[in-house]
């Protein structure tokens, strides 16, 4: 496997600068409320647009009648899907035909296919005037039959989200891994069991928000957004105005109010802003409500699994197979994407070789989905996890005992997966077991047995799941094999300006990552110079800045991608600074180094300012030698090779760089009479690989454990069997806050990535774990009353139907 | 929407003097009128917090209260926390702690962890929880918070000891 490790310590194994607890430099502005978010930005005589939405989960428009809202002095506009369907193109799909012909435009045409869909948006003077407005849209709908269940979406009989696509169907693909019937003829035992994913979305504090505005003279559209995938986005949006790239200019705002994927799906509404401020021609600017954010924001797939696990009776799995329906919702948007991203982590975290995957996913008339925190391998981490106890239970046997019988070995690392993913390092069995000590997992399982007879309730569950990072796009090519993107990229920039200050630029932007402190330890490290030296240009702009074509800030890829970048423009600019201090030292430039902002001999200890050299190199260059240009400027765009760069005729593709872990462990109490569920205890162990800034890594791991437990124990999207959402807002839609949030341990294995230059893991997404510790924590606790848990989402009032349920029978 | 009102606000020690519609929320006066952006709107529904000010001393939500009733108090708001750029005690504390990310949610936090601190200077973890449970965090998980504020207030009392 010598061949896989391709990178040994490119950065030396002592490290000054990265991996030190270096203060964050943009909470300093953060914390004096002088940070530059989209909302904040007040472009002169901007125009403000609103929604009118739909008050129904699926039918048919009949008649939009908005003359009323001209009716209030400020209105000045009134757009419906009538007058798009034929001034836009439909929105690029990535899946190919047939469903790849369903046709998506920013507003509902002829019909509406889920409950707040927008259906005519409003332009005026100020925003309280457009929501006026909005609520004077009259739609006369006839209503249509909803289809709201993934499986019932792919009866005979289903009501069509899409009638022109023929189906409910957006793609089935096979993953037919290894020889599961061999290994199911081996197996002592199957176990078959149904697992469900809930759905839930990122609702991060700032809900999306863009202003579009116009140049008449240039004929550019500019617009400042909070998209977190801008030159993913921009073509997209292009095509649908029927404009040039080079007539569009993409802005992200330096500060970005969190985003966890929810901001990749939102170029439907800088289309329209787009198409609105050139008919305008002032600034048209929208800023979503809580309520719209939480009902078309992006929501997580629901999934459901149909699972069949064959496995020795000492509790080794030989082989899965599975059927599993994904629900997308009523627009697929960068979906069918998720119905492959899953297979980042086909095997979990187990060695588990003859794997047989199904997966379809459908429409339904539901709000869309898209990226959300751990996209498409928090539901199969889930169910795996879900599975590992379920063998556990037939086989009595406990269930860590059961893992421990599964996890991939440290000596099989580099490890080449049944699809070709090829996982990075780490000591698996080690950090559970250090895992499991710590939380004390003995002790709790002798409270466990003891107090049960008292009518105690405490459950124990662990879930060890994967966090991918650093996607490669070629996965996208199983879906459609003509989509124009594969592998990843990002780029670094850094420049010694005339006055010899050191500028980072990346093509990144940040929802909270905190990349001008850890980006500018990387440059750090390279010049032996105080991070607090090093500037870094904030913001994201497709015309003053620099960028690659998948630059952005998504699947844990900004570390590992543009920080490598960084790292080659940086070590590049060294040795052009080196070789032009040659020449005005005087001295071999093997002798030379760099050390806080100056060049400096290790023979003579001669030294003189970076400042000199940069004088030289900008300005006075009569001075240059020969042979070398002026200015001290280097950019470098990294693009890793995952190996397995692109899929095979088995959808075999090693889909992701980096290969992080985590094993959460948590013991919960469930209260005998309200049912309410308590957490007592929750540990979780990583290996981020080589860390950059511990604060940003713990702070990374901390935020995707309160997503978890929030999504286990709150955050629910109901929809009624009409169709329509119940949980459209916070009081609904419940977020936890600081008192439903346990204290909890975190620990660390470090070990490097063998497939980053850096060392370094993707970390941000967090794999979705405490979801399945915290699952299988309260089923165990009410193991005494033989409740069954299948969905990934829980509360007091599903355990008190549960067990009622129970009595009855 | 006819029927202006003129009121009168002191924010951060500044009078601030307009005709505004009766139903103009306190929020957008904050950020719109007065132009202090660093109050932030996260909802809809007086449900995250991040518009959190303080209003003659208390902490209230701004963006469910109209400007007209706050005719002639007094508020304070993130900006009013460092002085001449120098970061107050419990600014501090939170970058000490890094307990923020996004940083969206935190000039709500700040405020409502000031106008405890105001009233509770030596607050225990569960008080802490229960001070800033009006306010929504998305991406800390608030354990660095509660620690902020926590040595935020063991530095002040610190601070308070010395000076007596």
């Amino acid at each position: 496997m010598e061949v896989l490790q391709t990178h040994k310590g490119e950065v030396k194994a002592a490290n000054k600068y990265i991996g030190k607890n270096i203060k964050i430099r943009e909470d300093v502005k953060l914390v004096q409320g002088k940070g530059h978010y989209i909302d904040d930005l007040e472009l002169p005589g901007t125009l403000h647009m609103a929604y009118a939405t739909s008050t129904y989960g699926h039918a048919r428009i009949k008649k939009i009648d908005t003359s009323k809202c001209f009716t209030i002095p400020g209105v000045l506009y009134v757009v419906t899907g009538e007058e798009l369907k034929s001034r836009l193109s439909p929105f690029m799909e990535i899946a190919t035909p047939p469903s790849g012909n369903l046709r998506d435009y920013p507003l509902a045409v002829d019909k509406v296919r889920y409950y707040g869909e927008p259906v005519a948006a409003i332009v005026a003077t100020d925003p309280y005037i457009a929501e006026d407005a909005a609520e004077l849209v009259d739609v006369e709908y006839e209503l249509l039959p909803v289809v709201l269940d993934g499986e019932k979406s792919l009866e005979q009989d289903a009501p069509l989200v899409h009638e022109n696509i023929g189906s409910n169907v957006v793609w089935k693909g096979v993953w037919d891994l290894g020889d599961t019937e061999s290994a199911f003829d081996r197996a002592d035992l199957i176990v078959e069991d149904v697992v469900r994913t809930h759905r839930y979305a990122s609702v991060p504090l700032e809900t999306n928000g863009m202003v579009a505005s116009y140049d008449e003279g240039s004929n550019i559209i500019t617009v400042h957004s909070v998209n977190q995938m801008p030159m993913f986005s921009l073509p997209l949006i292009c095509a649908a105005l029927g404009i040039p790239p080079s007539g569009f200019r993409m802005i992200v705002p330096p500060n970005v109010g969190g985003a966890f994927g929810g901001k990749i799906i939102n170029y439907t509404h800088i289309t329209l802003v787009s198409y609105l401020t050139r008919i305008l021609k002032k600034p048209v600017k929208y800023v979503e409500t809580r309520t719209e954010n939480i009902t078309f924001g992006t929501h997580n797939n629901e999934r459901i699994y149909h699972v069949s696990l064959a496995a020795r009776k000492d509790g080794k799995v030989l082989g899965v197979r599975m059927k599993a329906i994904d629900n997308c919702g009523a627009y697929p948007r960068y979906e069918p994407a998720g119905a492959v991203i899953w297979a980042q982590v086909v095997p979990g975290i187990y060695d588990v070789r003859d794997i047989y995957v199904e997966f379809i996913q459908v429409l339904s008339n539901k709000g869309p989905t898209g990226p959300v925190r751990g996209y498409s391998r928090v539901q199969h981490n889930f169910m795996w996890e879900r599975m590992m106890n379920a063998l556990a239970k037939k086989l009595n046997m406990d269930p860590t005992e059961v893992r421990f019988k599964n996890l991939i070995q440290p000596e099989k690392m580099p490890y080449v997966g049944p699809s070709n993913t090829i996982y990075d390092g780490g000591n698996y069995p080690a950090s559970f077991k250090r895992l499991l000590d710590t939380l004390e997992y003995k002790k709790w399982r002798d409270l466990q047995a003891k107090s049960r007879p008292d009518g105690r309730l405490i459950g124990i569950g662990v879930a060890a799941v994967i966090d991918s990072g650093a996607n490669n796009f070629s996965q996208i090519k199983i879906i459609n094999k003509d989509f124009p993107a594969s592998g990843n990229s990002d780029v670094g920039m850094v420049i010694v300006d005339q006055f010899g200050d050191i500028v980072a630029r990346t093509g990144t932007t940040d929802q909270g990552q905190s990349h001008a402190t850890t980006f500018s330890q990387i440059v750090a490290e390279v010049f032996d110079t105080d991070p607090e030296e090093i500037k870094f240009q904030e913001g994201f702009d497709s015309i003053s800045n620099i960028w690659a074509a998948h630059s952005g800030a998504y699947a844990s890829r900004s570390a590992v991608i543009a920080g490598t970048a960084l790292y080659y423009a940086a070590r590049n600019l060294k040795q052009k600074v080196l070789k032009i201090a040659q020449s005005i030292m005087d001295e071999p430039i093997s002798d030379l180094d760099i050390k806080n902002k100056e060049v400096f001999s290790k023979v003579s200890g001669k030294k003189i300012p970076l400042a000199k050299v940069a004088s030289v190199a900008w300005s006075d260059v009569g001075l240059l030698p020969d042979g070398i240009d002026p200015g001290l400027m280097s950019y470098a765009i990294y693009k890793p090779d995952f190996k397995f760069n692109m899929p095979d005729e088995r959808n075999r593709i090693n889909n992701t760089l980096t290969y992080s872990y985590s094993i959460h462990a948590t013991v919960v109490e469930v209260d005998p009479e309200t049912f309410q569920i308590k957490i007592l205890k929750h540990v979780v162990i990583s290996d981020p690989g080589t860390i950059i800034n511990p604060l940003v890594v713990e702070g990374q791991e901390m935020g995707a454990t309160l997503h978890g437990i929030s999504a286990a124990l709150s955050e629910n999207l109901v929809y009624d069997d009409d169709g329509i959402l119940l949980s459209s807002n916070f009081w609904d839609y419940n977020v936890i806050g600081a008192k439903q949030m346990p204290d909890l341990e975190l620990l660390q294995d470090v070990t490097r990535s063998t497939s980053s230059v850096l060392g370094v893991r993707g970390i941000g997404e967090g794999g979705g774990g405490p979801i399945g510790s915290i699952i299988n924590a309260v089923e165990d606790a009410v193991t005494p009353l033989n409740i069954k848990l299948i969905s990934s989402n829980i509360s007091s009032y599903d355990l008190f139907s549960l067990n009622r349920k129970n009595e009855v029978i | 929407m006819s029927g202006k009102q003129l009121v009168n606000i002191e924010i951060n020690g500044k009078k601030y003097s307009a005709e505004v519609e009766p139903r103009l929320l306190l929020v957008d006066f904050i950020r719109d009128t007065a132009k202090l952006k660093g109050t932030h709107i996260g909802c809809d529904t007086t449900s995250c917090g991040a518009c959190t000010i303080l209003l003659d001393g208390k902490s209230i939500k701004s963006c469910t209260m109209f400007a007209v009733e706050a005719d002639g108090s007094k508020i304070s708001t993130v900006e009013s926390l460092a002085t001449d750029g120098k970061l107050n005690i419990l600014q501090n504390a939170f970058w000490e702690h890094h307990a923020l990310q996004c940083g969206y949610c935190t000039p709500g936090m700040l405020m409502s962890s000031t106008f405890l601190l105001s009233r509770n200077p030596d607050p225990t973890e569960e008080e802490i929880r229960e001070g800033i449970a009006g306010n929504i965090c998305r991406c800390t998980g608030y354990i660095n918070i509660i620690k902020a504020v926590k040595d935020a207030a063991l530095v002040m009392s610190a601070e308070t000891g010395k000076e007596k």
